[in-house]
């Protein structure tokens, strides 16, 4: 999906006008355009393909219904008729199979869940019940978005909104019954912008623009106090003090965020050995040694520190986000890493849980079992660089890694993790193609057409799903599509690997000779780099052209096993912790 | 009673509000001046009724819970009443 291209038809049986106008509003990336579909039509709309609305060049669309007109059966349920269980949920079937059928024609359907009213109370404990053929209204409604989340589940193009938490956040303003009557908007401004954030932060996660990297300070952030003055046993963490336990929630939360993938890491004016004893030592700390992908402790410049620690981790500048109590920290990092994201944090240590969870810069589509283990993978990175330096020389090093290549085609056990890695790798990619899940099946399956996706592995463990090829063959000519690869495995010889399994296939049906042809973006230098420099491929004298013909076979590095699999099967990384 | 700058206050605290769904090129300046209705204004009828239920929400919840800004005798007098902030400061300080 092309971030700077996003057009959301808006389809709802209330005035939304306002959401579109807060869509487009350039204040928080991405800028969305938005047209408003006929009001109060959403069935109708989701049912027709043919309706001009469809046809205005909207690559998405967001469906908001009131529950009592999205399905009949709730509104009888208001009005206190007889009504079953199954007669509800079917509808909600029904309304969910129009949803789905409407996801065909855009690259991502947004669904907030239904809600009622704030004020509305009804007969207050009675609706949670049930008798046969009566249902209670709350209950009622809690079926229902949890029988429409089973049904959309299993399409990654569909995305449901927790609505009920913009309605608790804007509180007694979330609706105002006058606005309702006098223009048919259920919901206050309040509302539409929590809705248009939420949307805007699934959107950059959609385009892989979420935060892979949290930088950590440690004194006054990770705990209470300077650990340098008062030991790992005088700062406050945990126990039974509010300050104490503010630091051990913010520490919770971390570890939320580090198990759905995202990084941690610690930059901190500190004695090394004295804080890496405090992690260690202090029973209280939530976050262990092994939850960190890296640290740097010492008395140098945060922001040097910083650009060092992105490059060890192999992640770009805007990809990062620094957390530090002090404002003087903050503001060095702001002006010397323009890229990275320094939000304000607040000098009252008990809110920054609630800081933590307000940023909305972790959403992704998905979480994948690579996303869970993903530090897990950078302490065994680091365990391989150990051994790169008590090997003798590069030849050595890669032989004792024992790297194993498995090449498989796409298919349901893969497709969720390729299409992540296919939309979010930047450096070595040769094209810098974006395709949807369902694009990059559809192009798989394509006559002449190849397209690999590649596990690595190494005596270490399992670096999973880490990168995808692609080739196709036309009048015995060649071209590589797409050639990316994690930064996580580069220059280890894999990318001769996946050279070597697009040669194989073209060859076989017929192929003279392959080309890759370097398309340049902003950051896929790594990628020109390799195979200008390393490849072993000719290339033209602009270096734009790298070919192999194929009347000699492509020579495989002695190191790699390549392997054929079915990918059938889902793999799970052994570093990856699930 | 509230002062007429402190009703002036809650509704440049609404146009904030408003300003966010109005576009870079529709915003309503905190002005006394600022035009809100008739000719030269900005809002369109959803954003009038938008802001004008702003207002009377923050009037509401300073003390005067029963204030309102639309019943019948406020929308008669909406071309006078709402034509600017300072229009409808006064106006307000007249009804409360």
């Amino acid at each position: 999906m092309d971030i700077k291209n996003i057009h959301c038809l808006l389809i709802a049986d209330h005035t939304i006008d306002q959401l579109g106008a807060i869509l487009k509003s350039s204040d928080d990336a991405p800028v969305v355009k938005a047209t408003i579909a006929h009001f109060d039509q959403v069935q109708q709309i989701l049912m027709n393909p043919a309706l001009s609305c469809w046809k205005e060049g909207a690559n998405a669309a967001l469906v908001w219904t009131r529950p009592e007109r999205a399905i009949d059966a709730f509104r009888r349920i208001l009005s206190r008729e007889r009504v079953t269980q199954e007669d509800l949920l079917a509808e909600v079937d029904e309304f969910a199979s129009l949803i789905l059928r409407a996801s065909d024609r855009v690259e991502a359907v947004f669904v907030p869940l239904w809600t009622m009213p704030a004020w509305w109370r009804g007969t207050g404990g009675l609706e949670l019940k049930s008798r046969p053929g009566a249902i209670g209204a709350v209950r009622a409604l809690m079926l229902m978005n949890a029988r429409l989340a089973e049904k959309l589940e299993s399409n990654s193009k569909i995305h449901l909104l927790d609505a009920s938490r913009w309605m608790a956040s804007a509180g007694r303003n979330a609706t105002n019954p006058k606005l309702w009557l006098m223009t048919k908007a259920l919901y206050s401004l309040e509302v539409f912008k929590d809705a248009a954030a939420d949307i805007k932060a699934i959107l950059r996660g959609i385009a892989g623009l979420s935060k892979k990297l949290i930088v950590l300070d440690l004194d006054d952030t990770l705990w209470g106090g300077v650990v340098g003055e008062n030991g790992w046993e005088g700062v406050a963490l945990g126990g039974h003090d509010p300050v104490g336990e503010s630091f051990a929630d913010f520490q919770r939360a971390l570890k939320g965020l580090k198990n759905t993938g995202v990084i941690l890491a610690i930059v901190s004016k500190n004695d090394e050995k004295t804080a890496v004893s405090a992690i260690r030592e202090n029973p209280e700390m939530v976050l262990k040694d092994s939850d960190f992908a890296g640290w740097r402790i010492n008395w140098l410049d945060k922001a040097t520190n910083i650009k060092e620690l992105a490059e060890e981790l192999n992640l770009g500048h805007d990809s990062i986000i620094f957390i530090d109590d002090n404002p003087a920290e903050r503001a060095r990092v702001k002006e010397s890493l323009p890229l990275v994201t320094v939000p304000d944090w607040p000098a009252d240590k008990m809110l920054y849980t609630q800081a933590l969870h307000a940023l909305r810069l972790f959403d992704r589509p998905s979480v994948t079992d690579e996303d869970m283990g993903r530090t897990d993978m950078y302490v065994a990175e680091r365990q391989r660089t150990e051994a790169k330096s008590s090997s003798v020389s590069m030849e050595d090093w890669l032989a004792s890694l024992q790297l194993k290549v498995t090449y498989e085609p796409l298919g349901p056990g893969n497709i969720k993790r390729a299409a992540q890695l296919f939309n979010k790798t930047n450096q070595m990619n040769l094209t810098t193609r974006r395709l949807t899940e369902a694009e990059l099946l559809a192009w798989g399956q394509e006559k002449n057409h190849a397209m690999y996706a590649y596990r690595v592995a190494d005596r270490f463990g399992d670096y999973g799903l880490t990168g995808i090829a692609s080739v196709e063959v036309n009048n015995g000519e060649a071209t590589v599509t797409d050639f990316l690869l994690s930064c996580r495995v580069m220059g280890r010889g894999v990318e001769k690997g996946m050279l070597t399994t697009l040669l194989d296939f073209a060859k076989k049906l017929g192929a003279k000779k392959t080309t890759a042809k370097y398309i340049e973006s902003k950051r896929n230098k790594p990628c020109h780099d390799y195979f200008k420099d390393e490849s072993g491929l000719p290339k033209n004298d602009a270096a734009t052209e790298f070919w192999w013909t194929h009347d000699q076979d492509f020579p495989t590095p002695s190191h790699i096993t390549l392997v054929q699999g079915d990918g059938s099967a889902v793999a799970e990384p052994t570093l990856a912790g699930s | 009673m509230a002062s007429k700058q402190q009703i002036t206050d809650a509704i440049y605290n609404a146009i904030d509000e408003v300003n966010a769904a109005q576009g870079s090129e529709n915003q309503i300046a905190k002005d006394p001046k600022a035009i809100l209705f008739g000719q030269g204004g900005k809002l369109d009828s959803l954003g009038l009724l938008t802001f004008v239920l702003q207002v009377e929400q923050r009037i509401q919840s300073a003390g005067h819970p029963s204030f309102t800004l639309t019943d019948e005798k406020a929308m008669a007098d909406t071309a006078t009443a709402f034509r600017t902030v300072d229009s409808l400061s006064d106006y307000i300080v007249s009804r409360l």
